[in-house]
This record gives C-alpha cells, sequence and structure tokens, in this order.
C-alpha cells in the first residue's frame, strides 16, 4: 500500500542522526570489537574535543529492533579516558555513528580534552546566617573571626555527570565575593553543556538531579 | 455483563440506548459483579478522535535564560547543599553543649520533678497549718457551745426554780378556789359572811363604816340610801365603835 505524504505526529527524537549501536554493530565484523564509534550528540555538543568509544565486548540481546544488550567499551569522553564502560540503558537511540578506519586518526590524534572544573573549597555564608552566628558566639563566649564567614563547600553534581567527577574539582581559591554566583567559574560550568544548550530548564529541587522512578513497570 | 458494558463505554456500539441520557464517566453497575470496572476504554478498542495526534509541547523559554540558569542551578545547588550541612553541624554542636532539644526535654523533666516535689512540700506544711486552725477553732466552737448549753441549763433550772415557787403558791392559793364542787358551799359562806367595802381608812388604818354594814337588814331601810353630805361636818355617827354618847344625843 503506497502512501502520498508520511507525516510524523507528537515528539520524536529530532536530534538523533545516526542509528543504533546494536544495529551497527551487528554488521560489523567481529561484532566491531576493536572499532570505533561515536554518538551525534557529543560531536555537536564538543566539536573540537574527541569523543568515542572503542568496543571490547558486545552482549546482543537479540531482539527484533537491535535495541537492547550490553556493550563494554573504552570510553574516551572529551579527550579524557574514562576507562571500561558497560553501556545498556539507553541503547534504543539512533545516533551512533561508527568511526571508519580512515577517520580514526583524526580522533585519536586529536590532543584537545576538556578542561577541570574548579570549584572553590568554601563559599560565603548568607548574610542573616552571619548575624545569626556572631549572636550565637557572642553568647556561648566565643570569639568571631572573619574566616567564619566562609562555610566549606560540598559538591551537589548530577548523575548525567558522574564519569567525570573526578575532573570536577575543589582548589583553595582566594575568592572573596558575597555572592556565590560571583565565585563560580560560569564558562566551565556551561561547557559542560557543550554548544548544544537545552531548550528549558524547569524548576528544580535541590540536590543531584537524580530520577526518582513512580511508577513500576515490570519488564517482560 | 451485557449490563456492565452498557453503562461503561458511551462511545461503543451499544451506546444506542444511552443517547437520550448524559451519564457521568464513572458510573457503575454493580448489579451482578461487585468488582468496580476498570478506567477508560478496554485496550482494544481504537483512541477517539479527541485524542489522536495530541501533542504536548512544552513552552519556550528564551535562550538566554536557559543559558543563565544553567550554571546558576550548579551554583545554587553546591550552596544549598553545603548550607544543609551547615545547619545540621550547628544543631549536632547544640545537641553537643547541652542546648538540644533532648536536653532541653531532660531539664524540663527535671525542673517538673523539683517543682511537684516543692508543691508536695508545701501541701504538707499547709496541711499542718490547716489542722491546727481547725483544732483551735474546734476547741473555740466546743468551748462557746458549752457554754451555751451551761447558760441554758442553769436558765432553766432557774425557770423551774421559780415555776415551783409558783405551782407551789398556786396550789396553795387553789385550796381557796371556787369550783363547781364546793360553789354551793362557797355561795353559802359568801351569803353567811358579806364583806363589806363601804368604808373610809385613815393613815392610821383606822376603818370607819358609814353606815355600819349590817348581814341582815334590821327594821326598815331609810329612804335616802346615798348622796351622802361630808359627814365630818357633823357628829359621827354608825361607826364600829360608837363614839362616846352626849346626853342629849339620839341615834337615827
Amino acid at each position: 500500500m503506497t502512501v502520498d505524504k508520511i507525516r510524523f505526529i507528537g515528539n520524536y527524537d529530532f536530534n538523533a542522526n545516526g542509528k543504533f549501536l546494536l544495529e551497527i554493530l551487528c554488521q560489523l565484523r567481529g561484532m566491531g570489537i576493536g572499532r570505533y564509534v561515536t554518538k551525534n550528540e557529543w560531536i555537536q555538543k564538543w566539536p573540537n574535543q574527541p569523543s568515542y568509544l572503542k568496543i571490547i565486548k558486545v552482549r546482543p540481546a537479540m531482539d527484533r529492533w537491535l535495541q537492547e544488550g550490553k556493550v563494554w567499551g573504552e570510553w574516551i569522553f572529551r579527550g579524557k579516558n574514562l576507562g571500561i564502560y558497560e553501556f545498556s540503558h539507553d541503547l534504543n537511540r539512533s545516533d551512533w555513528q561508527v568511526i571508519h578506519k580512515h577517520d580514526e586518526a583524526k580522533y585519536l590524534k586529536n590532543k584537545n580534552s576538556m578542561k577541570d572544573v574548579v570549584f572553590s573549597e568554601t563559599f560565603p555564608l548568607p548574610p542573616l546566617q552571619i548575624y545569626l552566628m556572631k549572636k550565637l558566639a557572642s553568647k556561648g563566649g566565643t570569639k568571631w573571626t572573619d574566616t567564619m564567614e566562609r562555610a566549606p563547600l560540598d559538591l551537589s553534581i548530577d548523575p548525567q555527570f558522574e564519569m567525570i567527577r573526578k575532573f570536577i574539582k575543589q582548589e583553595p581559591l582566594p575568592l572573596n565575593a558575597q555572592s556565590i554566583y560571583d565565585e563560580v567559574d560560569k564558562e566551565a560550568l556551561l561547557d559542560l553543556y557543550g554548544d548544544k544548550l537545552p531548550v528549558k530548564v524547569e524548576a528544580w529541587m535541590t540536590g543531584p538531579a537524580e530520577v526518582i522512578p513512580r511508577f513500576h513497570t515490570p519488564k517482560e | 455483563m451485557f449490563l456492565n458494558r452498557c453503562f461503561l463505554s458511551p462511545a461503543s456500539s451499544n451506546s444506542s440506548c444511552l443517547n437520550a441520557v448524559s451519564l457521568p464517566l464513572f458510573i457503575s453497575s454493580r448489579n451482578i459483579g461487585r468488582r468496580t470496572p476498570k478506567p477508560g476504554k478496554p485496550p482494544i478498542l481504537p483512541p477517539a478522535k479527541k485524542v489522536l495526534y495530541k501533542v504536548v509541547h512544552p513552552p519556550w523559554m528564551k535562550p538566554e535564560d536557559v543559558k543563565e540558569l544553567l550554571w546558576r542551578r550548579h551554583a545554587y545547588n553546591n550552596a544549598v547543599v553545603s548550607l544543609r550541612k551547615v545547619f545540621k553541624r550547628e544543631i549536632e554542636a547544640k545537641e553537643a553543649a547541652g542546648l538540644g532539644i533532648e536536653a532541653l526535654r531532660v531539664r524540663e523533666k527535671d525542673e517538673l520533678n523539683e517543682l511537684i516535689l516543692e508543691n508536695e512540700r508545701r501541701n504538707q506544711e499547709a496541711t499542718l497549718k490547716r489542722e491546727r486552725q481547725e483544732k483551735e477553732e474546734y476547741e473555740k466552737i466546743k468551748a462557746e457551745f458549752l457554754g451555751e448549753i451551761g447558760k441554758k441549763l442553769s436558765a432553766e433550772a432557774e425557770n423551774a426554780k421559780e415555776k415551783t415557787i409558783e405551782v407551789k403558791k398556786m396550789i396553795e392559793i387553789s385550796q381557796t378556789f371556787v369550783t363547781k364542787d364546793n360553789l354551793d358551799d362557797k355561795l353559802k359562806e359568801a351569803l353567811e359572811k358579806p364583806v363589806v367595802f363601804d368604808y373610809c381608812i385613815d393613815l392610821n388604818g383606822n376603818k370607819f363604816f358609814d353606815p355600819v354594814p349590817m348581814k341582815y337588814v334590821e327594821g326598815t331601810p331609810t329612804r335616802q340610801k346615798a348622796r351622802v353630805f361630808d359627814r365630818s361636818l357633823v357628829q359621827p355617827r354608825n361607826t364600829e365603835t360608837p363614839p362616846p354618847q352626849p346626853a342629849s344625843a339620839t341615834s337615827m
């Protein structure tokens, strides 16, 4: 049956430009072990920094659409070698591209890599908190020093940046601003999201952006 | 079952019976089975035209706002997470120093116990005081009562004494009372011994009767019985002891 027009309706993964990972690997010799694959998302976000995956082991679930399975590979993300990672979760995105053998040099020789994201070790306390602490100190009899106006900073890192956690550091920077936003490196944080920023930032809950599953969907 | 189906799905083929009536979506006819029916349509039925091709597009944000929010969110989350730890440490320090809630509760409990003890002491003191006072009052009232009782008794005794005297006197007097029994005798006696009070008396106690009373009227009584004039101007006559008679005087 032929139709004149095909019209896509609804929200689909319009950012995806490629194939499913297992679809690619099943068509390569030896399940693509030793070959390199990239994701279109990485290319678009950080076009100058090489991000690729060297395949080590593939175990597809042999479902109809080759969307489920496990792939182990050495992950070089933005020029940094993160080690061997298992990719089994989000394989139903047709975003993957295989790197041709003659293009491999371009990726492997590229020495650009992501810079560390550096946070300060302390942050300035809010003025009301300082006032109350001074009052408490005077009541308790302890002396108030200027260093007590800053408290140690604990990082709250989203799960999506877990793999580059060791590149997010805290150092004793000589900052002394009144606002926490003045002490943070804006460009470094935006660099985490690359060139393609999201379309919307919704109201967030404080803490890492964890996915809390509300409904129990049993696996068939 | 047919009855259930009819009520459940207004858009189904069996809806001809429902065209005239508009029913709420969740009516359930539980006459046959007691289970509530599943919500919505059975999965085999196609979706309604209203819900076909319905795509939810979230409203767009300005890219500048998105950019700002993206990096500010990290700074904010870091700060809030650290502040939570700061507050936690503060609370723990307070607890360690004995200012925490648990220590407060313990202190309150101790204070309550102390207050209860003091209250008990006060109560005991008050009891003793009350007992003393009550005893005193009791003694006082008892003395009063006894006094009054004594007074009453003595009053009664005196009264009794007086009354006995009176009664005795009465008894004595009553010997001469006129009763129905001795009425006849007393009348006879009164007639036998009449008492005349028509006398005059002087300071020495001498009585003068004029005329001298007579028990039985002797002779003819005079016509003039009253309206007697000053008799002192006249020679006294008809006295009890007849006056010394002059030679020429004659009695009436």
